[in-house]
């Protein structure tokens, strides 16, 4: 494994710099990585964590204004320092890669055939051909990733769906025959099925070509179940490397413990989510030491006196932790009680009183020949503190229901009432229904970056919200302290502005905006889905704890199956905007559905097998 | 698919710029009864205002029928080409204009050769070298020249060419072929420096744009040959909102000519319009009005379609918009 | 030629980073101190014009046509009065014609664009069926025709051109309206029950505000450039008064013999026009990038 004749690309020390108004940042740090031919690893990390630059400083592809330092041998030329016309060489035939982003990947304005043939006309080969012969070639390679329909090398992206795109920019990126191929996040933009078609179809070619891959994701499992090695990353520093079924066994760096371990589970229900405390540090505060330090709970004041850097500690393994002599143990002895956590049966009172019951609700978007439907003939039941969950795919309709039940969007037919109130009437309502409904349903948005107004403080914001609820009336108002405190944030929080605050604190505000009216029911759209993993778990633990604390019912829209298994009474699947599968939160134990069962099959499990099967077909 | 959209949406467009157009003729036929002193009295112009004449008057332009009806009467006369007679010369409107154009057209072209020409290139390099050199020159210059005006410019034009150098002529049409072009130069030039700079920014933010795009990274990433990345993928991109850029200039040349054209004392539709203004001879005011209006908006109709041809995703959204 | 890439992925590190590195930036440049400069200038003069320069109307024919001096910075013209002098006065009718226009502008592109863009409707569809029309039309040929054939002089001017102008303020701020009242934060204004009123001008407007200063600015000079063309024209303030535009009309039948005449008044446009541009892009900047934004 270790024979250097084998050895595709070396890179040690990689470190990442950028220069901005006279003074340098480092933006990746001594990043140290090897690749073997045939192989595949992967790289882990949250966002910012520096996945993105190191991959494309390999390339020479990274922003004006960045310098990378250090060494990376590719196939034998320094790319960091090769010259523009060595980089030509280097770049399509020795390495190419795939972006994240499916609809930005190819240029719209050219037919999906040419993206191939340009490349492809570079070799002596193809130029060779016949103009039938160069068809049948690009047909060929369209083909190599599943796009059998020949009309549509013909098209332009725009007509194609996400993951043809990406099938196209795969067949794209492969036209060069490269030895090495890098996947930036190639699936993080698609639905969980899609994701996993694509994972196998990339797999699959890596198999049959022998290529190298290098895999970048934030998500654990995909990289477990994709890579032969994983290397994982944390605020530009590489944290722990090794073998996929050992790193994902035994963790040996608090931090790769910590991402595993707030990972929910798909299979049972934690009382409450491991957490990694605090959230990734911002560019700004840069440190000497362990980046991990600051949230980590075995620091010493060691860890942030001396450099750290990845270092063997045998098996092929390596981690980054000054301490993991000392702790090993214990880092094991918290994976077992992790892997074993307190769980806790889902529980609801079947007999409370119903608060929402929507009975064969449609709605259409537009009308004549452009009309969607989004929803239709959807029945729902909603009891009081009951938390159930609404599950689908992306386009399945799930936040189109949740913003009818806070009037965000109107019902087009059927019955609706929530609280007693008629909500098909919309603006008929009289103005004493409005106010009850709206101070007892509220509404969490799935992008905490955007769903607080920018020009306003926080306390601005969480008093406004106050104000409202004293109009409505009944209920003791909660001062700002108070409701900043129920979320978890100080109260210097009041003074602060959106933008200097990180994602899970906006979430954390926004929760505390519609607790401040005194909801019974509280809809959290995608609430976790913009943050980072080891912040999701806190913002869950904390929708549970109020739960808890005040009996709110809630309604949790999400495509995550694990998410739904943490929180969820009662679970609804929506396809194409029906209601396919319902029942208690068993349903994912047994689902009688068969999209449901696709669902699961899509989550994506450490195991190898996750992408087995159907890689194996793509060899015929 | 595309055959019948694309159908449509013309259909559609060309139907807007006709309800558009009618509008506004009515607005400029309205100007006569909005304007001060009784329509008679202004038709008449330097004939003498008799009881006979004035008769002849009522008749000819039938204001004694109702409003709409006269409106009627014009609107079909004006798309018979026939616009009445000068109050001042009695010529034919139409013959007035059609003698007035060529200057004004051969203006607005220069104009537009010398924007594209100049702009686009200007652009591409400022937005490729973003923040280096080449860029901030380019840049800080067409902030400069953005808003300059070009009655201003054009007499600072005359004065340091016409006056202290003495390279070119100052005023006048000269007399046509190379007289004609030498005449129109520093008109062009005046006219110019607004719209380069327009041109300018517009491509520039359209590089820059573009170039950040993930399918140019993605692009060099397998290898795409630089010349290529160069022409297909960043300038062929941006293109498309330069077509905007470029309708912006072809209107702003038509309506700005009438102001160069009294700056440098071109016989061209503009210093018709304007004398016919200062001597209320309205049938001109009218008639010269709906041309430029109407070759406006053909410009703008042109720039939509124009769209059409460049990007194909227009064909299929622009009918569903 | 080598093509550079900028964006890479959009973390919110990088957001904050971006915002930061934007705002580093922005310290006012050497142009737009000149352009404070001259517009404060400009401001002094337009207000304190005929106390600054009593004997500017002056006419004194023995003086007539004299070159540059010390005396007379720019020479007379050819009653004898100092051109220099008349430039300051001609402030007056460059800074209260364009300033009133830019707030007139702006004031009813906020109330109409907010209206039109986030109640839209019936007063939102008529609202827009209205700055369509105003957008095919060439504005200045309206100018030009209207005030030519209606007659008034320059305050009627003043009038035809904010009505000119009013479209684009509206149709700016209805657009970005309705790029933000589709983002959480005014939906959750909405959820929470504020009034319309409420979630229009505490939420929408500061959003709003930056882009709608920003096209004020471009107002000013569109109007001062319009206006003086409009008196160059002789269309808008009345033949003799001290206005740049009738300046430069004036000018024109001796311009090769007494160029003079003509570069003060033209300079002066240009430098204004200019720099009301300048400034409008660095408050822009500033505004945009003042703790306001999210991304
Ligand atoms: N174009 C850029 N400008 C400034 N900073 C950047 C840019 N791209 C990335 N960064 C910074 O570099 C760090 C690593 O980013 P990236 O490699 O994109 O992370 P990842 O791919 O792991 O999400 C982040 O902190 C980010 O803020
Ligand atoms: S080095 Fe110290 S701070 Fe870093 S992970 Fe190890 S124990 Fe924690
Ligand atoms: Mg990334």
């Amino acid at each position: 494994m270790t024979e250097h004749a084998s050895r595709l690309l070396d890179v040690a020390g990689l470190t990442i710099g950028v220069r901005t108004g006279g003074e340098q940042r480092i933006l990746v740090d001594g990043v140290d990585l090897h690749l073997d031919l045939g192989e595949t690893i992967g790289i882990v990390g949250e966002s910012g964590s520096g996945k993105s630059l190191s991959v494309r400083s390999l390339l020479q592809l990274l922003p004006a204004g960045f310098t990378a330092t250090g060494a990376a041998q590719l196939s034998g030329v320094n790319v960091l320092t090769a010259s523009e016309r060595d980089m030509r060489r280097v770049r399509g035939r020795q390495a190419s890669m795939i972006l994240q982003d499916p609809f930005t990947m190819l240029n719209p304005l050219m037919r999906v055939g040419r993206h191939l043939e340009e490349v492809l006309r570079e070799k002596p080969e193809y130029r060779a051909m016949s103009k039938p012969e160069r068809r049948a070639e690009v047909q060929r390679r369209l083909e190599e990733v599943g796009i059998t329909d020949p009309g549509v090398a013909r098209r332009y992206p725009f007509q194609l769906s996400g993951g043809m795109r990406q099938r196209v920019g795969i067949a794209a990126t492969l036209a060069t025959d490269p030895a090495l191929i890098i996947a930036d996040e190639p699936t993080t933009a698609l639905d969980a099925v899609t994701q996993q078609e694509i994972l196998e179809l990339l797999i699959s070619i890596q198999r049959q070509r022998r290529m190298s891959m290098i895999m970048i994701t934030h998500d654990l499992r995909v990289a477990f179940a994709a890579c032969d090695r994983v290397y994982v990353m944390y605020a530009g520093a590489m944290m722990e490397a090794g073998p996929s079924d050992e790193l994902s066994r035994s963790p040996r760096h608090p931090y790769t413990l910590g991402l595993l371990a707030s990972e929910p589970p798909l299979d049972r229900r934690l009382a409450r989510l491991p957490v990694i405390q605090g959230e990734l540090p911002s560019v700004r505060d840069q440190q000497v030491g362990c980046r991990f330090a600051e949230r980590c709970e075995w620091a010493t004041p060691d860890c942030t006196q001396e450099r750290v850097r990845l270092a063997p500690i045998g098996d092929d393994r390596s981690s980054a932790c000054l301490r993991v002599d000392e702790i090993g143990r214990e880092l094991a002895a918290r994976f077992e009680t992790v892997e074993h956590g307190a769980v806790e049966a889902a529980h609801q009172d079947l007999s409370a009183p119903v608060i929402v019951a929507l009975e064969g609700v449609s709605k259409t978007y537009g009308h004549g020949n452009g009309a969607v439907a989004a929803l239709e003939d959807v029945s729902l039941t909603i009891r009081q503190g009951q938390a159930v969950a609404l599950v689908g795919e992306s386009g399945s309709g799930k936040t189109t229901l949740g913003r009818c039940l806070v009037g965000l969007e109107s019902v087009s037919r059927g019955t609706a009432e929530v609280f007693g109130i008629d909500i098909t009437r919309g603006a008929k309502l009289p103005r004493s229904d409005v106010r009850t409904w709206r101070s007892k349903v509220q509404y969490v948005f799935q992008d905490p970056y955007s769903s607080l107004n920018p020009r306003m403080t926080i306390g601005q914001t969480l008093a406004e919200a106050g104000r409202q609820a004293a109009l409505v009336g009944d209920a003791p108002v909660l001062s700002v302290e108070e409701v900043l405190e129920r979320v978890g944030l100080r109260a210097q929080y009041a003074a602060r502005r959106p933008s200097a605050l990180s994602g899970g604190e906006r979430q954390r505000v926004a929760i505390g905006r519609a607790l401040a009216l005194n909801p019974e029911l509280l809809i959290c759209d995608e609430p976790v889905s913009a943050l980072d993993v080891s912040v999701q778990a806190q913002v869950l633990n904390l929708l549970n704890d109020i739960r808890r604390e005040t009996g709110i019912a809630l309604l949790f829209i999400t495509h995550d199956l694990a998410v739904v298994r943490q929180v969820a009474d009662t679970v609804y699947v929506l396809e194409k905007g029906r209601v396919v599968e319902t029942g208690s939160a068993q349903v994912l134990d047994s689902p009688s559905s068969g999209y449901t069962k696709q669902l699961l099959e899509a989550v994506p499990r450490t195991s190898s097998d996750w992408l087995g099967k159907r890689s194996q077909m793509g060899k015929a | 698919m595309t055959l019948r959209s694309t159908l449509r949406y013309v259909l559609g467009r060309l139907g807007g710029a006709a309800i558009l157009l009618v509008v506004y003729s009515f607005g400029i036929y309205s100007l006569l009864a909005l304007a001060p002193g009784d329509p008679v009295r202004l038709l008449l112009g330097n004939l003498p205002a008799t009881p006979e004449t004035m008769d002849a008057i009522r008749v000819r332009y039938n204001l004694d029928d109702p409003f709409f009806v006269q409106y009627w009467n014009w609107l079909t006369d004006a798309l018979h080409l026939d616009l009445g007679q000068s109050v001042l010369t009695g010529q034919d409107v139409s013959s007035a204009i059609l003698e007035r154009a060529g200057v004004t057209v051969q203006l607005g072209l220069l104009t537009f050769l010398i924007t594209m020409a100049l702009g686009i290139p200007l652009g591409m390099v400022a937005g490729l070298r973003r923040g280096r050199f080449a860029d901030r020159v380019v840049s800080q210059l067409a902030m400069f020249s953005v808003s300059a005006p070009s009655f201003a410019v054009g007499i600072l034009l005359i004065i340091v060419f016409a006056g202290q150098l003495n390279w070119l002529p100052s005023i006048g049409a000269g007399e046509g072929g190379a007289d004609r072009l030498r005449h129109l130069i520093l008109p062009a030039v005046a006219l110019s420096t607004a719209t380069i700079a327009l041109v300018v920014r517009y491509t520039r933010t359209a590089v820059i744009e573009v170039a950040g795009q993930d399918y140019i990274i993605a692009a060099r990433a397998r290898g795409v040959k630089p010349s290529r990345l160069l022409f297909n993928y960043v300038l062929r991109n941006s293109l498309v909102p330069v077509i905007t850029a470029a309708g912006v200039v072809l209107s702003f040349v038509m309506v700005g000519a009438v102001v160069v054209e009294a700056t440098f004392a071109l016989p061209g539709l503009g210093s018709l319009l304007v004398s016919a203004v200062q001597q209320k001879d309205l049938p001109i005011v009218q008639g010269v009005t709906l041309v430029i209006a109407a070759a406006v908006f053909l410009i703008n109709l042109v720039t939509d379609l124009a769209y059409l041809a460049v990007d194909p995703r227009i064909a299929v959204d622009g009918a569903s918009r | 030629m080598s093509i550079e890439t900028t964006a890479g992925a959009e973390t919110p590190a990088l957001r904050t980073f971006r915002a930061a590195r934007r705002r580093r930036r922005r310290l006012p440049s050497v142009a737009v101190l000149l352009s404070i400069a001259y517009l404060a200038c400009i401001v002094v003069a337009g207000v304190f014009g005929p106390l600054l320069v009593p004997h500017a109307n002056v006419q004194s024919l023995t003086d007539s046509l004299q070159g540059m001096s010390s005396q007379h910075w720019l020479g007379t013209d050819d009653l004898g009065r100092d051109i220099f002098e008349r430039v300051v006065l001609g402030a007056r009718t460059a800074l209260y014609g364009p300033l009133l226009i830019a707030l007139g502008a702006f004031v009813i592109g906020c109330v109409l664009g907010l209206t039109a863009g986030y109640i839209g409707g019936i007063p939102g569809g008529i609202i827009m069926r209205w700055v369509d029309l105003m957008y095919a039309l060439p504005g200045v040929l309206v100018a030009i025709v209207a005030i030519g054939v209606l007659g008034g002089g320059y305050w009627v001017a003043v009038a035809v051109i904010m009505i000119l102008s009013a479209p684009y303020d509206t149709r700016l701020v209805r657009a970005v309206t309705i790029e933000q009242k589709g983002r959480p934060y005014v939906e959750a204004a909405r959820t929470l029950g504020l009034s319309r009123s409420r979630v229009m001008f505490r939420h929408l407007l500061p959003n709003v505000l930056p882009l709608a200063v920003s096209q004020a600015f471009l107002s000013f000079a569109f109007a001062l450039i319009n206006l003086s063309a409009l008196s160059f024209l002789g269309l808008g303030s009345t033949p003799g008064s001290p206005d740049w535009g009738t300046m430069l009309a004036e000018s024109q039948a001796s311009l090769l013999d007494n160029p003079l005449l003509a570069i003060g008044p033209a300079l002066a446009i240009i430098f204004a026009a200019v720099s009301v541009n300048i400034l409008g892009d660095y408050v822009f900047d500033r505004l945009s990038t003042k703790e306001g934004r999210n991304d």
